[in-house]
């Protein structure tokens, strides 16, 4: 028995809470599971709330990745230990002073919901370790229930897939028996998606955000719609003049990414890449998230597109992460795969606090080589 | 049974044209990677899906069983239905204290 169960991850986020309360905060959401389990997020640091600048952090969208949940459940005991304690942290050959630790619980709230997707984690592992969706329910009209959603299809960027992206171009079905990325009956209908998107509108200083997956080590970014560019503003998601033409590789369409956020994604990608790969030497690729083929509705893209959607909201620098090679490690590549995400997390909750203390979001930056030969075409 | 399976082919078009309607599961993000030999991607494929992979393979294509995911069983047992926090257990991390 060595994987956190839901109750537990429940149970831990309480404790912490009970344990630390001039340091964190427990943050129930609004919305139950499909099947009524009740979630919970934890937000930390010194100075908490809608307006301090925040890195929110998820895990578990996936049911069968078993190890983020457990990852980020982690990362807040040691965070919380070290600060009560007066110490530093160590991941591998990756170090983290009390110094740096404490600069960044002053400067950056990191808000955690390590298990996004309880009901899905309970069927992975009770009945079908390889489940990934959520357990919605649902009629196909020919006397037959499918069930689950891939919330990681379900968020409202491109996510009429069929009217965005050209056919054939996009990892995304509306088959409800997709055993995989079945998109869910409307934009956003999951609960579960709800209260990602509740905690991106709730904590609304929220500057960063990873979501953590597995298995293929990698750290990936903007945009998992198209192929990038940086100087026509007009091809957007946004834009209905290029509908069914996005997803396709090397044509006239490319989704717009400003140069200078461009630069920043990469940089910290660079680094959390580095980061992970120090841990126990075992490489993390980076590059953009549109790989083989586009990607609808996923969360990393909804993160950063809404500032581009809506102008009132801030802007979101969104990341997936994937660590290790398997689904569900044993015990030895569980541990190494938490340190891997631990000082993944760190890095980029270091290279935030930065950026709010010297706004080097605005600095012309250099963007950095990617790591060896891993990086995602 | 499940086996991870490697799969690659000259260019990125042809790769796609490989795996259409192949029901192999992609995985978290359909990662593929530039390799010397092509274009690569690493999927998880049952016993149908291997066959339907082989019986397309031609020039340029290839096909490599990287190893089996193991007993589903095996893989449930490593989770528990007890709560360890209910008993006294304490959330801890797997970061090394350091003295600063
Ligand atoms: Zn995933």
């Amino acid at each position: 028995m060595i994987y956190y169960n839901y109750d537990e991850i429940h149970s831990a986020l309480q404790l912490l809470a009970e344990a630390h309360p001039g340091l964190c905060t427990l943050q129930e959401l609004p919305n139950r599971s499909h099947e009524g389990r009740p979630c919970l997020a934890l937000a930390v640091g010194w100075n908490r709330g809608p307006e301090v600048p925040t890195l929110l952090a998820i895990g578990g969208v996936h049911a069968r990745e078993w190890v983020p949940p457990d990852a980020l459940v982690s990362i807040l005991a040691d965070i919380l230990s070290a600060a009560s304690g007066r110490h530093g942290l160590e991941y591998g050959g990756v170090v983290f002073t009390y110094e740096q630790i404490e600069a960044i619980l002053e400067g950056l709230q990191i808000v955690v919901f390590p298990c996004v997707n309880p009901d899905g984690r309970v069927y992975s592992q009770t009945r079908d370790p390889m489940w990934r969706k959520n357990r919605r329910p649902e009629g196909t009209g020919v006397g037959q229930v499918c069930f689950g959603v891939d919330i990681n299809r379900n968020f409202d960027i491109a996510w009429a897939f069929k009217r965005h992206f050209a056919p054939g171009a996009v990892s995304a079905s509306d088959n409800p028996c997709d055993p995989q990325v079945y998109t869910g009956p409307s934009a956003a209908s999951e609960p579960e998606t709800q209260n990602v998107v509740w905690l991106l509108d709730h904590y609304r200083s929220t500057q960063w955000f990873v979501d953590f997956h597995s298995a293929i080590p990698g750290v990936l970014h903007a945009w998992g719609l198209d192929q990038t560019q940086s100087s026509d503003a007009a091809q957007t998601f946004l834009n209905p003049q290029y509908d069914g033409l996005r997803g396709r590789p090397d044509d006239s369409y490319r989704e717009f990414l400003p140069a200078d956020d461009q630069a920043e994604i990469e940089r910290l990608s660079s680094l959390m890449a580095e980061s992970a790969t120090q841990v126990a030497g075992d490489e993390y690729g980076l590059g953009p998230a549109f790989a083989l083929y586009a990607t609808s509705g996923a969360s990393d893209d909804y993160a950063y597109s809404r500032h581009f959607a809506n102008p009132d909201k801030a802007k979101v620098f969104g990341f997936t992460v994937e660590c290790g090679h398997e689904f569900q490690p044993d015990s030895d590549g569980r541990t190494q795969n938490i340190r891997e995400i631990c000082a993944c997390l760190l890095t980029l909750a270091g290279e935030a606090v930065q950026a709010g203390r010297h706004d080097s979001r605005r600095r012309p930056v250099v963007a950095a080589e990617p790591l060896g030969s891993r990086t995602a075409v | 049974m499940l086996w991870r399976v490697k799969v690659t082919a000259d260019s990125q078009e042809d790769l796609r044209r490989y795996l259409e309607g192949s029901g192999a599961d992609l995985g978290c993000r359909p990662m593929a990677f530039r390799e010397a030999e092509g274009i690569s991607i690493v999927l998880i494929a049952d016993r149908e899906t291997l066959d339907r992979l082989s019986a397309r393979r031609s020039a340029g294509r290839r096909l490599v069983r990287l190893e089996a995911l193991g007993d589903p069983k095996a893989r449930t047992a490593l989770c528990g239905s007890r709560n360890r926090f209910l008993k006294g257990e304490r959330p801890r991390g797997y970061g090394e204290r350091v003295d600063s």
